[in-house]
């Protein structure tokens, strides 16, 4: 089920209703509505998925409490490795089996052999990769006592598939989000008037500048190899501006939904494109998986102390590892490659963590000196999102080469089409409401928390600008296929 | 709480009034639908099909005409097209009911998605077809077209087009159709080159699906006309030679005429093959492209073909003498 679908539109109050109308001092009532919902909002898409959501959630259950009735460190061991084999595992096979088995296939073959292996034909479950590594996070924190394994199904069952953020993140830390589902939750105003301003934002940055980007994006990415290089460059920044506003687009209504429900989620995303390195982009862009692989992969490894050699080894696996998370496909292992290419001088002179503080503050030309890094950033990150998005390594290097090799041969006549100039103008207004919340959770923040006239007139317009702008062309979120 | 749903109302309030009213601002119907009104029950002939249906010339017929045929439309929507009618009185008794098949109908799936998730043929029908009638409605795709008339009606306000309606189409096979079009070459080399590339992709569409649901749509629909009392007649019109010489003559019979032929035969009903008679087969001056007629070969095969009608015309204006049903 889509959050910007009719379904939706009817799914969420009746489950909104029906939740605090049950008594708030009743959680264990309200986390059967939401495992409830949950599973139907999941299992729309398919039934079948839904056997893996509770198999995965049984696991990890039973994993936890293995893990609270001994202490001896062998079975202990056991009892983890159990859950990130098995969580692993079913990743492993309902998304990287057939790459592995084509991959394999491919160079057996290159040596005269021929190989017996063959494709699996099976549907990836959306969203496995995030609930994945959501319960994982579970079993190697109560593993290193940095949690209390629960007791109660109920709440762990909610916790594991709480809808607003089950299929697309943020990804929740056991930590953070399960001792929430003990707790009684309490409605208020102003945290849900909040939460509905940041889920309009949302809605605005996935049917106004996602979809709307996404008809040029596609387009321009089909028929690469017809267009010019600068039509290609202006592809790869709409698609660039396409995967922010789906995905923490996504990220805003997840959060503001389960504000609604009386949870607060993890920040997903921190305004990224105003990153003066890139360092500080993986700071700001989403933020969970990004601090999931700093706790439980980077630092494990060692993180940034140890020999230099140590620190490259450690930057290329925890981006390479990134990279393979979003797809099984060497574009995505490419993506990982080229950001650990960015990171790396960062880290090695130790300015990875120059840029902590604010954005834009100061004289006028630190700001001027701030865009200018901003927009270096900008399109370094843009070159790798080309990575991302295309259909194959050749695809990617291909449409590399040509904006390279022919960057001023002018837009085609589709691009500067009275569409394509609204685009344009959307996009303007979408940075300077961005700009104007940069040191705030979420863009629009700062417009409506102006006075008590602009918090009634800024969501009305917000609504209004959506409905009459949005693009008719719905696409799915990006982020559904991870 | 009671605070928070009350604001929500108010901006939902707000929001709809605006939305609602520039929904209503122009909320007319097609311009065919207006038409069907205007004649409601007095319709005597009508013909449905694709846009090979614009073949027929209705100027000097004598019975009161209606065009329901629209361009690429699929079995399934001539089904439904002719249900509406039916069930909205629009037809006299014994009216017409002129059913031209294309080579390529029985390939279509219902709503031409062509293997798509979504496709825009089917938008046209949510503009008029009640829910039923539309081949696997949704609610969604109902929402996103109103959507799109608060959007046009919006920038009509404004004094200009909406923006999304010039959103490009991908470029590709047409322009290189167009490219290599043979100018100043007589309109026979033109036709010629017309018909190699229309049949071409006209074969795919024809194989593009099994074709027995599509058959099976055809035989619903000459049912139900007969059913009502309607007088149903299948129609192959004329083509220039190249267009059907292009999907195989040997193809053509084992996979269209063959099933139309059966067709006509099992339900008894008038078959008539215009698609390699003489008076038009390699006269290019009648046709506009190879498989369209012009204004011309429109007004000589309707002369041709009313003519070949003239007992049918006659039960219609005599039926039409009588009192009309609105049952």
């Amino acid at each position: 089920m889509l959050f910007n679908s009719p379904e939706f539109a009817l799914f969420f109050p009746t489950v909104f209703g029906l939740y605090w109308l049950l008594s708030p001092d009743r959680v264990r009532y309200q986390n059967l509505l939401i495992i409830l919902a949950s599973y139907v909002f999941y299992g729309w898409w398919d039934l079948r998925f839904l056997g893996l959501i509770a198999f995965s959630t049984l696991l990890d259950f039973f994993v936890g409490i293995g893990l609270s009735k001994t202490d001896n460190q062998g079975q202990r061991k056991s009892l983890l490795y159990l859950s990130i084999l098995t969580n692993i595992g079913l990743l492993g096979v309902f998304k990287y089996y057939n790459f592995f088995a084509d991959n394999l296939v491919a160079v057996l073959s290159s040596i005269g052999l021929k190989p017996n292996i063959r494709s699996l034909n099976i549907i990836l479950p959306v969203g496995i990769s995030f609930y994945t590594f959501q319960t994982l996070s579970y079993t190697i924190d109560v593993y290193r006592n940095k949690l209390v394994p629960t007791r109660d199904i109920t709440a762990f069952a909610a916790f594991v598939s709480f809808f607003p953020q089950l299929v697309a993140g943020p990804i929740e830390r056991a930590t953070s989000l399960l001792p929430q589902f003990y707790k009684k939750r309490n409605f208020s105003y102003l945290r849900s008037k909040d939460a509905l301003f940041q889920i309009l934002w949302g809605f605005f940055k996935k049917l106004v500048i996602a979809d709307n980007c996404a008809i040029y994006v596609n387009h321009i990415f089909d028929h690469s190899n017809e267009l010019s290089g600068t039509s290609l460059f202006v592809g790869a920044v709409l698609f660039a501006f396409q995967i922010y506003g789906d995905f923490s687009g996504y990220s805003d209504m997840a959060i503001g939904f389960s504000r609604w429900l009386g949870f607060d989620l993890t920040r997903n995303f921190a305004f990224p494109y105003f990153s003066r390195d890139v360092a500080e982009f993986w700071r700001r862009w989403h933020i969970s998986l990004s601090t999931w692989f700093r706790d439980y992969v980077y630092i494990p490894l060692g993180g940034s102390h140890g020999g230099r050699g140590a620190k490259i080894r450690n930057t290329f696996v925890i981006f390479i590892t990134s990279g393979f998370w979003h797809g099984a496909s060497w574009t995505f292992i490419v993506w990982g490659l080229l950001n650990a290419l960015y990171f790396l001088p960062l880290q090695l002179t130790n300015s990875n963590r120059r840029h902590l503080g604010e954005l834009g503050v100061g004289s006028v030309m630190n700001t001027v000196k701030e865009i200018g890094q901003m927009i270096l950033t900008f399109l370094l990150i843009t070159l790798a999102w080309i990575f991302f998005r295309a259909n194959s390594l050749t695809h990617a290097f291909a449409y590399v080469r040509e904006i390279f090799s022919n960057p001023f041969s002018g837009l085609p006549e589709f691009m500067m089409s009275r569409h394509s100039n609204m685009l344009y103008l959307l996009l303007a207004f979408f940075l300077i409401i961005e700009w104007t919340g940069r040191n705030r959770e979420y863009g629009l923040e700062y417009l409506v928390s102006k006075s008590k006239f602009s918090s009634y007139l800024v969501p009305y317009l917000v609504i209004m600008i959506s409905v009459l702008f949005m693009s008719l062309d719905i696409q799915e979120f990006i982020y559904f296929q991870f | 709480m009671k605070q928070f749903i009350l604001h929500m109302l108010l901006l939902a309030s707000f929001t709809g009034i605006t939305i609602w009213g520039l929904y209503e601002s122009n909320n007319e119907p097609p311009q065919r639908i207006k038409n069907l009104e205007a004649k409601k029950g007095r319709i005597q002939i009508v013909n449905l099909g694709t846009s090979h249906g614009g073949d027929f010339d209705y100027t000097n017929c004598e019975l009161v005409p209606m065009y329901f045929n629209n361009a690429g439309n699929t079995l399934y929507y001539d089904l439904h097209n002719y249900l509406y009618l039916l069930e909205g009185n629009y037809l006299a008794p014994r009216a017409i009911v002129l059913i031209p098949v294309s080579y390529f109908v029985f390939g279509l799936d219902e709503n031409r998605l062509d293997g798509h998730l979504d496709a825009p043929f089917v938008n046209r029908y949510y503009q008029y077809l009640p829910a039923k009638h539309i081949y696997d409605y949704s609610l969604s795709k109902d929402l996103e077209l109103k959507t799109a008339r608060v959007q046009a009606n919006f920038f009509g306000l404004l004094g200009t087009e909406q923006p999304q309606s010039e959103i490009p189409e991908p470029q590709g096979r047409d322009e290189e159709f167009m490219k290599n079009w043979p100018k100043s070459q007589g309109k026979e080399a033109e036709l010629i080159y017309h018909a190699k590339h229309r049949s071409r992709r006209h074969k795919e569409l024809a194989l593009a699906q099994n074709p027995d649901k599509g058959i099976s749509y055809l035989n619903r629909l000459v049912e139900s006309v007969k059913e009502a009392e309607h007088v149903p007649v299948l129609i192959t019109p004329p083509y220039f030679e190249a267009y059907s010489k292009g999907f195989g003559e040997n193809w053509l019979d084992s996979n269209y005429f063959s099933v139309m032929r059966s067709i006509a035969l099992d339900q008894n009903v008038r078959y008539s093959n215009y698609s390699h008679h003489d008076a038009f087969l390699h006269q290019a001056d009648l046709f506009k492209d190879s498989d369209h007629l012009n204004d011309k070969g429109r007004t000589l095969f309707s002369e041709m073909l009313f003519d070949e009608l003239k007992e049918e015309f006659e039960w219609a204006k005599q039926a039409s003498s009588e009192p009309v049903s609105l049952h």
